[in-house]
């Protein structure tokens, strides 16, 4: 059997963001032009500064090129509405920030079920889904626990199933493993990547620790708003 | 779902803060609908207490009849068998002839309205007769009531007496001697200071006035003006050309007047509860909102609409002010069936009050638009959060993840 051609998620064209404060102006991404595949497993690597965040808020429709294009699960996301941006980024997408993850008032499920319930999904289907998705990640027993119940690492693990029990098509995350140490870091990635193989979600994320970048199919490095270097690494 | 289950776990994210945001709702309520009651419960005993003075909730009288006069020509005469009627429905219906008269002694003189009554009628509608000393059905013949303060004024004591100069129908000069039976008080000052009574047939003889009387007083057996009572008397007023029925409101424009419009005046008190409750919710929400900016950054970022934060943080301020409301009108009840369960004991200001015809013992009355204006309450504390709620669903979410 053949293997299908992946088909390109994300695709940035001449992508530049430039950010003006007072006298200064910063190039956060300077003529960006890029594709990521489904199911691709991709870090962002570079020094702080270099245009990751950028890169991750424009894809994640939260920020506007000022000039280029970008085009997400096939749609020009810079022609959207607020409404359908906030629409197209619960339904086709998962985030995980690298802190104040979770809502500090929901239970380690109900945060789960917090992306099914804006899509008014069923309560009884939510928290049949929320469920799965906690024992998926073998954390079935936060279910009851509140943020602050929880370490760290036990929070971004509750955080990656959030991000993925909707079934987004590509999940975003901005250093996810900064605030961890190097053994929870090590396996959060393990259980992104887990996912990434099980459901074949397209992941982009941001780190710029070596241990974590080894983890990943494709390594972006980024310099000054600009695609220094772009590899494959074979898994 | 989402919505309710987070406002009412945020509103006890900060609990002394909320607890603090409600006491003020609940106390600014409370004052509020006390001093609604307070107002009603003067007001509502105002009417009762003139009612009971002798008023009754109608009364019939001559034609040409002009409330404060009191001529001889506005008689007319008795209709035994309307008053009949009227018993058999249970009312009170009491005769009486009021004339002006001047009631002398050796010492002294006063201008009173002296009423030809018969005493066991009028003493079911007017309270200035119960506690007399009097525990015969009748007047004695030849006898007047005067009451302690008129008595004081005229030096005159029970079984002494006075000189009664009035004017008869024909306009001659009439002036009869009566023996004071019996001494009254009621609680209206003014009523004590201007009112003898005297045995209806004696005032009749006198004035040549066989049979006839100056006013009917009918007191309903519920003590409301019924639509039924209504019913009776307007249709006995069309079908009697020769009297004119007066129903209470008629006949007192002030009380009614007052009762109609306080409410009106109210709004004063009303809007300055309200703006604290405004102002109150308006700066806990802002705190609120200052510190969840990055949480709400994360909901908007998942894909929270800014109408659905928006919602959340008003359902917030709306579980905020229906609390507090809940908690005004309990405080309320609790004030009026526990703290004074017999009403207000006003006796130390009884004095000056007994002018306006209050007396101790004011009961707090509340009524249904008393309640459904604590409304205003939770529509203040959301109104109060509209600023900023709409600040948060206006905000960037990425600012809002930013924020630190
Ligand atoms: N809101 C902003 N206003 C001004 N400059 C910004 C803003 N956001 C990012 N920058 C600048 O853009 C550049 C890229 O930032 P960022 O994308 O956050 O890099 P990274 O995530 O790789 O650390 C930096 O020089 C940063 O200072
Ligand atoms: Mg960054």
């Amino acid at each position: 059997m053949n293997k299908p051609i992946p088909t390109s998620i994300v695709s940035l064209q001449q992508a530049s963001k430039v950010y003006t404060a007072g006298n200064t102006k910063t190039t956060a991404l300077n003529n960006i032009s890029t594709q990521f595949q489904e199911g691709e497993f991709t870090v962002l690597a570079g020094a702080s500064g270099s245009g990751k965040t950028t890169l991750l808020n424009i894809v994640g429709c939260l920020d506007s090129l000022d000039s280029g294009s970008v085009t997400v699960c096939g749609e020009s996301v810079q022609a959207f509405s607020q409404t359908q941006r906030s629409d197209f980024r619960l339904r086709s997408l998962g985030f995980i920030f690298q802190a104040y993850n979770l809502i500090p008032v929901l239970s380690a499920q109900e945060n789960v079920e917090f992306p099914l319930a804006l899509m008014n999904v069923s309560k009884t289907e939510a928290r049949e889904r929320s469920l799965e998705m906690l024992t998926q990640l073998g954390i079935q027993d936060l279910a009851a626990k509140r943020p602050a119940q929880m370490s760290g690492g036990q929070q971004q693990r509750v955080a990656v199933a959030r991000a993925l029990v909707h079934q987004p098509t590509l999940v975003l995350a901005d250093e996810p493993t900064a605030n961890l140490d190097s053994e929870n870091s090590q396996q959060l990635i393990s259980l992104m990547r887990d996912m990434n193989q099980k459901f074949g979600t397209t992941f982009l994320f941001a780190s710029h620790d070596e241990r974590v970048i080894r983890q990943a199919s494709r390594t972006i490095t980024m310099e000054d708003g600009a695609i220094i270097r772009d590899e494959y690494t074979a898994q | 779902m989402m919505t309710l289950r987070l406002a009412w776990r945020n509103v006890w994210r900060q609990k002394r803060r909320s607890l603090v945001a409600m006491l003020a709702i609940v106390i600014g309520g409370a004052v509020a609908l006390f001093t609604d009651a307070w107002s009603l419960g003067m007001i509502k005993q105002m009417i009762q207490l003139q009612v009971m003075l002798g008023q009754g909730l109608a009364q019939v009288h001559a034609p040409d009849w002009v409330q404060g006069e009191f001529a001889a020509q506005q008689t007319f005469v008795r209709d035994r068998n309307f008053e009949r009627d009227l018993q058999n429905i249970h009312a009170v219906a009491a005769p009486s002839l009021t004339v002006e008269a001047m009631v002398s002694s050796s010492y002294n003189s006063a201008g009173l309205l002296v009423k030809g009554i018969e005493f066991a009628t009028q003493r079911q509608l007017n309270s200035a007769l119960v506690n007399t000393n009097i525990d015969q059905d009748t007047l004695a013949k030849g006898t007047i009531v005067l009451s302690q303060s008129t008595a004081e004024l005229l030096g005159v004591r029970i079984g002494e007496r006075v000189v009664v100069m009035t004017t008869g129908l024909d306009s001659s000069l009439v002036s009869v001697s009566a023996i004071v039976s019996a001494l009254y008080s009621s609680h209206s000052s003014t009523y004590n200071a201007s009112n003898a009574f005297v045995p209806l047939s004696d005032l009749q003889t006198s004035l040549h006035a066989t049979d006839r009387i100056s006013e009917l007083t009918v007191l309903p057996a519920e003590r409301k003006v019924t639509s039924a009572f209504e019913r009776v008397m307007r249709s006995y007023d069309r079908e009697n050309k020769n009297v004119k029925i007066h129903m209470f409101d008629d006949l007192n424009p002030m009380l009614v007047y007052q009762r109609d419009s306080y409410r009106e005046m109210m709004w004063i008190f009303y809007a300055i509860i309200g703006l604290a409750v405004f102002f109150g919710i308006a700066n806990a929400m802002s705190m609120a909102v200052i510190e969840r900016t990055n949480e709400i950054g994360v909901m908007k970022a998942i894909g929270m609409q800014p109408i659905a934060v928006f919602r959340m943080f008003i359902t917030e301020s709306l579980i905020l002010g229906v609390m507090g409301m809940s908690g005004a009108i309990g405080l309320y009840f609790f004030l009026d069936l526990v703290v004074f369960p017999n009403g207000i004991d006003l006796s130390a200001f009884s004095d000056g009050l007994s002018a306006f015809g209050l007396s101790s013992g004011m009961q707090l009355h509340v009524d249904a638009e008393s309640l459904l204006n604590m409304l205003w309450l939770p529509l203040c504390a959301v109104a109060g959060t509209l600023p900023p709620a709409i600040h948060v669903a206006r905000m960037n979410s990425l600012e809002a993840l930013r924020y630190e």
